[in-house]
């Protein structure tokens, strides 16, 4: 396939892309985060911002797994100085273990409310406040409509929202960009010294729309992301993207 | 400038207010009694009762014997103050200073006042009209001093207006009591045969020091004005307030809204001149016969928005009870803060350069639900987890120490939990533990990183914290409290969860 077509192609993909309502997924000059491989499982090979992830951790070490991994995330998104919300009904993150993970915890304004319906109602006022950039919220049951007027929200302000869906709860189905299951793996330590050494963490995107669903087993080292290694659907994947 | 005061005699507080909860009693005696000694002694009685020469510190059974048949209900003492409270709140339509005296009186500080009333007159019957509307028998006088309205509510004549600056030629022909004396110092004059001030005031001052005491001049000189009385308002006078009268009573909330908006353009105006924001403001609605109802809002920055702060109001407007209308309006800004612009060197660069609007949404949130709901935190210079971090002041307080470069847990129990480990070597990790019935196997740990309690803060014992990470690759932070002891086995508890 010609460069050419090529390029016919991608920019068909993003019109694509931005008629289906994720106009600020594809825009350039977005602060987005870089997640190194990852970032092939996404449509356009882009992070989706301006939309609405979805955690679904299933234990207290998932959720702890969740949360590292948001906080490696989020200053990718934010920048540096940039200032997160973080809606929960009573805050477990630890404010000093924040700070490993590149992301200040003077930097987070958490709003801690007891009753899901208002924490719901905190969380779509957020999403579609203009100047809020990225938002976490603790959540347990939250229908389809709630996460479809989630998404509009986002659409409208180009925030990004990641639902950390409690373990407790049925998960219904929403309409959410992605979905996410992060679980802690073996941690590393270079030349087999003896402790605990890198988190790290087993990422499966278990569903992407537009993209391609995958899983990864990455450390996080020296405040970057080190893939450990490609896992077959991925590689292939990546192979079948190099022939194209 | 000449000031003057009102003085509203409640004489029949209790009973008046027991009437108006039960309007079946009006027309009949009525005494209010509590025990006094073992017997029921009268605290209280109505009018009608006290036209039968039925008064206070009676007892029941002599005023029974007076007249049969008469009604009696249990006093609460303790409440007078609290009606009387609501009642100075009441008055606040009035002026915007009053005073309570004692369980039956108010003062109101009348000084500029009354030509909005059409004179002083017009100002004295519309408080007896306020009052008789709900039920209230009051006397009402008005003079130069807080002093001499009182003694023209007691012994004068009933809405008596003291000329300015005359009030102790209207005070000379009443009784020595009515200068607020020690009973003692009243059955001395009655003896001594001085019936009235004036009599009084004819001994040369030097006598009557000397014979009566320092305390009967201070109180002459207060009620001549000779010497400003202390003055406590029940409700602090607000430096910014802006009031907005009706010709009608506001039943709709859109009228509502426009006074509102017609406040705090006004407001602004006067904040905007001085260089203030607004921090807190109060809006109050006076209806007729009720009490005023009024919604408050706080904002986390100074504001000089005036959308921004009528937005926060929105918010609130449900919990306005318009019945049966609104006679009008008071905004107060208790809380004012100087507008800077030193916010903006904080929260440049980042991507919410535009602050106001997040800083406008985080109100609403904490005007909804309370402001301890939201919290940013900063590092605090301790060692022990749980007070190694403390709440920010404000959103744009800056962090005056780096955060600890510490392995720390991202999510830690609020409370440790205990689990039941196997450690055979002393001073060693566990092999493995047992935390709500699964058992974890420890393949590597970290530790002990050994934290002791900050005795000048809390007593106890030293912490030794492992990081331990299990079979599967989960990490957890896990602590010995206190050391191994001959005969002792010190407990182990889960304290956290590391990503």
């Amino acid at each position: 396939m010609s460069v050419l077509t090529a390029e016919i192609r991608k920019k068909l993909e993003q019109d694509i892309l931005a008629l289906g309502g994720f106009r600020h997924m594809v825009k350039d000059g977005v602060r987005r985060p870089d997640l190194g491989l990852i970032n092939q499982a996404f449509p356009g090979g882009l992070f989706p911002v301006g939309a609405v992830h979805e955690l679904l951790p299933e234990s207290p070490e998932q959720v702890a797994a969740s949360q590292g991994f948001l906080a490696a995330l989020l200053p990718g998104l934010v920048g540096a100085e940039g200032l997160v919300c973080w809606i929960c009904a009573q805050r477990q993150v630890y404010p000093p273990a924040l700070t490993q993970f590149g992301l200040p915890a003077d930097r987070v304004i958490f709003v801690e409310l007891a009753r899901p319906v208002d924490r719901l109602w905190a969380l779509e006022e957020m999403l579609r406040c203009t100047s809020v950039t990225a938002v976490v919220a603790d959540v347990e049951a939250v229908s389809f409509v709630q996460s479809r007027r989630f998404q509009l929200a986002v659409e409208a302000s180009g925030a990004t929202g990641f639902l950390l869906r409690s373990p407790a709860t049925t998960r219904t189905p929403l309409s959410t960009i992605a979905s996410w299951q992060i679980s802690p793996v073996k941690s590393r330590l270079p030349g087999g010294l003896p402790g605990v050494g890198f988190p790290g963490w087993r990422v499966e995107l278990t569903r992407i729309r537009n993209g391609r669903p995958g899983a990864w087993n990455l450390f996080w080292e020296s405040r970057r992301f080190i893939f450990e290694q490609v896992t077959d659907e991925v590689a292939r994947l990546y192979r079948l993207k190099k022939a194209v | 400038m000449q000031k003057s005061f009102v003085c509203i005699w409640f004489r029949y507080l209790k009973t008046d207010r027991t009437v108006i909860r039960q309007p079946a009693l009006k027309s009949q005696p009525l005494v209010l009694i509590s025990p006094v000694h073992g017997k029921m002694v009268i605290t209280a009685a109505n009018a009608i009762a006290h036209a039968q020469g039925i008064d206070r510190g009676i007892s029941l059974a002599d005023a029974r014997a007076m007249i049969p048949g008469l009604l009696s209900l249990n006093d609460q003492p303790e409440k007078a103050v609290r009606w009387l409270n609501a009642l100075g709140g009441y008055c606040n339509r009035f002026s915007p200073s009053v005073s309570l005296s004692g369980t039956d009186t108010l003062f109101i500080d009348a000084t500029g006042c009354s030509h909005l009333w059409g004179g002083d007159a017009g100002y004295l019957s519309a408080i007896r009209n306020a009052f008789d509307a709900i039920g209230y028998q009051v006397r009402l006088a008005m003079a130069g001093t807080p002093g001499a309205a009182w003694a023209l509510t007691r012994y004068g004549k009933d809405s008596t207006i003291a000329a300015p600056n005359r009030q102790m030629d209207v005070l000379l022909p009443l009784p020595p009591a009515a200068l607020q004396l020690d009973p003692e110092l009243v059955a001395r004059f009655d003896k001594l045969g001085l019936k009235t001030i004036c009599q009084l005031l004819q001994i040369p001052r030097p006598a009557l020091l000397r014979r009566f005491g320092q305390a009967l001049l201070d109180r002459v000189d207060a009620c001549s004005g000779a010497r400003i009385e202390s003055w406590e308002p029940v409700f602090p006078p607000v430096e910014h307030q802006q009031r907005l009268a009706s010709l009608e009573p506001i039943i709709t909330l859109a009228g509502v809204e426009i006074a509102l908006q017609t406040l705090l353009e006004k407001m602004i105006r006067q904040l905007s001149q001085e260089g203030l924001g607004i921090r807190q403001a109060v809006f109050t609605g006076f209806r007729s016969r009720q009490k005023p109802v009024s919604i408050r809002v706080g904002t986390s920055q100074p504001v000089q928005d005036l959308r921004r702060v009528f937005r926060l109001f929105e918010m609130k407007f449900d919990r306005l009870s318009l019945e049966p209308g609104i006679e009008s309006f008071l905004l107060e800004v208790p809380r004012t803060e100087p507008v800077q612009h030193r916010q903006e060197k904080i929260w440049n660069g980042s991507a919410a350069a535009d602050n106001e609007a997040l800083a406008e949404l985080i109100d609403r949130i904490s005007n909804k639900f309370g402001a301890s709901r939201i919290s940013r935190f900063l590092p605090a210079e301790h060692h022990w987890p749980e007070r190694a971090f403390r709440k920010a002041t404000s959103l744009v307080e800056e962090k005056t120490s780096a955060w600890p470069a510490v392995e720390r847990p991202v999510l830690l129990l609020p409370v440790p939990e205990k689990v039941e480990v196997s450690a055979p070597v002393p001073d060693y990790p566990p092999l493995l533990f047992r935390h709500k019935g699964v058992v974890h196997e420890i393949v590597s740990a970290d530790g002990p990183e050994r934290i002791e309690q900050e005795w000048w803060l809390q007593e106890g014992i030293a912490r030794d914290y492992y990081i331990v990470e299990d079979k599967a690759g989960q990490r957890y932070w896990l602590f010995r409290s206190g050391h191994y002891q001959p005969g002792s086995r010190p407990d182990w508890y889960l304290h956290g969860y590391f990503a």
